[in-house]
């Protein structure tokens, strides 16, 4: 973990806007929200753009270089609960040496460089952000993995390069940015040489979730404004959005419901491990962070703003945990399709 | 880490055994060193019961479930190195839920559990170790695994299962242990139904092995002695072995050859790492543990013998460190192979 607390938010060019964007991105949410998919349609690239830019830095520095959840086995660290999640997707799409792969939203590419390394595939990342897309380029040559690892910087819904050009495309809690299910998924199935595979791991409201609980409600609404997410929708809208653009589903699955001992995907967030990588994500870790930053913030050694930024993020992962306690809510619906023949 | 270093060697029964059992092992080691017989004569079933009658407590405390080596990303923890080298292998043979696997000396089935786990795919461990299978047993049901994993109590040359009975086999480090090549791989070639893949982590000698030196020859001994093996092969050796049965060589690599950044296979066997795991497995971890079973030996707290065990098992370690710093011993030629239809 290199990232320290002072240098969250500084490698931004406009540091100085830190407080105008945070404004700016709750601002568009709000509209987004008031005036349905038109808006949604025409602005999430900016919407994801402004968020990311914020929020890069605080995952980095909270989650580490993968940014998703993953089901433990006890005794486990997060970071070998997180590999076994990248490794099951690649291995349930059948990756493998010599494939053309595109990962969909890709990050600061954590999860990419892991399933490159696992698999021996070629993988290009696609991303909107160009922030994220230099922190991956630099952690790629780190790893010398240059040679099978490329970068996209493009939308995800419009991605430079031609139909039929991938073996395979996969998403790692990513495609819950895109306006709906349709685009993005229809998006993948462009991509894709016939019979090629598509996995993903969705964020989606569960059959528990009641849409007439104003709680639930409030829940979800935190999630998405920290979330940066426009709207989260139920499983079988997913599994409909696949067959619509054209997919034959092989799998779905929450991966969330396990039935064996096991430590939940929303652990981290409530109670710290024995680690300083766990302690930052933990309830009583973020308040620590929270009453660091305003003295950072008050002394000027971070941006102003940067307070804000965290207290819509902490809003969100105190949302998220308590929708995984009361299962309305899972961030690893997996979804696997494939295009036919 | 439950095990105690007090409670070494204290399984029911046995503890009266462990001076005369290192004592036979040795004997039968220099017997076979000695005669220059073929390794074949030695009946390699006791002999291993032997070595791991006494040598498992010191695994699972010094180590941990797995007992294995793993290629290491810089970086990151053992545990998800040892997690990835599984997942590897089940990827590789495309373990999937619903069919029925082999796994040639499980040990006390840490790699079976988490291949288990991640495929779904059903796993039956072949042991000849009474004493590794209650372990097995016991941490199956702890992993409420019970449904995907099964025991053959059974020597893995002769296994106690119809031919073509399983979809597909596969060896963690365990090959190794048996007296020649063809006689274990032409028993995995029995077991598979046609069409189907036999995978293994292999201990090879590379390249680099001179046999005419006498350093190599001495750190190779050592190893053979403290790992509780008679001899190793070289690379040739194994494709050549996997042919002669009847195999179709798919891929072979060795993994222990990095291919970006990383930490050395052997590395947790020179220096400490963070955890009290990673310092039990290091060298001044493995002096403090024979220092403390002085204590406790002379104490009758641990069983009259257990100082002579770690003794020959630090002895192994140190040749394995030598060698693979060396390079000229690898713990991951990876192979793929598969019956023919």
């Amino acid at each position: 973990m290199s990232v320290k607390l002072t240098n969250v938010l500084k490698d931004q060019e406009a540091s100085a806007g830190v407080d105008p964007a945070i404004s700016n991105y709750e601002d568009l949410f709000n509209t987004a929200k008031q005036n349905g998919s038109e808006v949604r349609q025409q602005g999430y690239e900016e919407f994801n753009n402004l968020y990311y830019d914020l929020v890069t830095d605080f995952y980095e520095y909270g989650w580490g270089t993968s940014f998703h959840f993953a089901p433990g086995v006890p005794g486990e660290r997060m970071e070998t609960s997180q590999q076994r999640h990248q490794h099951l997707l690649a291995h349930r799409i059948g990756l493998g040496p010599g494939m053309a792969v595109a990962d969909l939203g890709c990050g600061i590419a954590g999860p990419l460089l892991e399933i490159a390394r696992f698999s021996g595939a070629k993988i290009v990342g696609v991303n909107s952000n160009e922030y994220q897309l230099k922190k991956a380029r630099r952690r790629t040559e780190e790893a010398g993995l240059s040679g099978q690892v490329e970068f996209l910087h493009c939308d995800f819904l419009n991605v430079d390069a031609p139909d039929g050009s991938f073996d395979a495309v996969y998403a790692i809690e990513a495609t819950c940015c895109a306006p709906d299910k349709v685009s993005v998924y229809g998006e993948a199935f462009r991509l894709l040489k016939p019979g090629g595979h598509f996995g993903a791991y969705e964020f989606c409201l569960t059959d528990r979730f009641n849409s007439q609980d104003p709680h639930h409600l409030k829940l979800k609404a935190d999630i998405e404004l920290g979330g940066g997410l426009l709207d989260i929708d139920f499983m079988p809208t997913v599994d409909k959005a696949l067959q619509t653009v054209g997919f034959e589903i092989v799998e779905t699955r929450d991966l969330a419901i396990q039935t064996r001992p096991s430590i939940s995907w929303y652990q981290p967030l409530v109670s710290p491990g024995l680690s300083l990588a766990a302690l930052r994500k933990a309830k009583v870790g973020r308040w620590m962070t929270h009453h660091l930053l305003r003295a950072l913030e008050a002394l000027r050694l971070a941006p102003q703003g940067a307070v804000r930024v965290h207290t819509t993020l902490n809003l969100c992962a105190d949302a998220m945990a308590e929708a995984g306690q009361l299962g309305i809510f899972t961030p690893m619906y997996f979804i696997h399709g494939r295009k036919p023949d | 880490m439950s095990a105690k270093l007090a409670n070494i060697l204290k399984k029911p029964g046995g503890s009266e055994a462990v001076d005369p059992t290192i004592r036979e092992y040795e004997r039968r080691f220099s017997q076979v060193k000695a005669s220059k017989s073929d390794s074949r004569e030695n009946d390699h079933e006791e002999f291993n019961n032997l070595y791991y009658d006494v040598a498992t407590d010191f695994y699972e405390y010094g180590w941990g479930k797995s007992f294995h080596f793993a290629p290491r990303v810089a970086g990151e923890s053992l545990e998800a190195s040892i997690r990835r080298h599984e997942h590897f292998l089940a990827h590789k043979l495309e373990l999937r839920p619903g069919m029925v696997v082999a796994d040639l000396g499980c040990g006390i089935g840490g790699p079976l559990l988490e291949i288990a786990r991640f495929s779904g795919a059903k796993i039956v461990g072949v042991n000849s170790n009474a004493y590794q299978l209650e372990r097995a047993r016991k941490l199956t049901e702890e992993a409420q695994l019970t449904h995907l994993a099964e025991f053959l109590h059974c020597d893995f040359l002769n296994v106690d299962a119809p031919d073509e009975s399983f979809d597909a086999v596969y060896g963690v480090e365990a090959t190794c242990c048996a007296p020649d090549k063809e006689s274990i791989y032409g028993e995995a070639f029995r077991l598979l139904k046609p069409g189907q893949c036999f995978a293994a982590h292999e201990w090879c000698l590379t390249d680099r092995f001179d046999a005419d030196n006498p350093l190599h020859l001495k750190i190779k001994n050592n190893l053979l002695l403290g790992t509780g093996l008679t001899d190793l092969d070289d690379l040739p050796t194994v494709d050549h072995a996997l042919k002669s049965v009847g195999f179709e060589i798919l891929e072979t690599s060795d993994l222990a050859i990095p291919t970006g950044p990383s930490i050395p296979w052997y590395q947790p066997l020179v220096s400490p790492g963070f955890s009290l795991t990673g310092l039990r497995a290091s060298a001044i971890g493995r002096w403090m543990t024979t220092q403390s079973l002085r204590v406790l030996e002379a104490l009758r707290v641990v069983p009259q013998g257990a100082v002579r065990v770690s003794e020959t098992l630090n002895i192994g370690a140190e040749g394995l460190a030598e060698a693979g710093k060396l390079g000229f011993f690898t713990p991951a030629y990876f192979f793929l192979a598969r019956k023919p239809d």
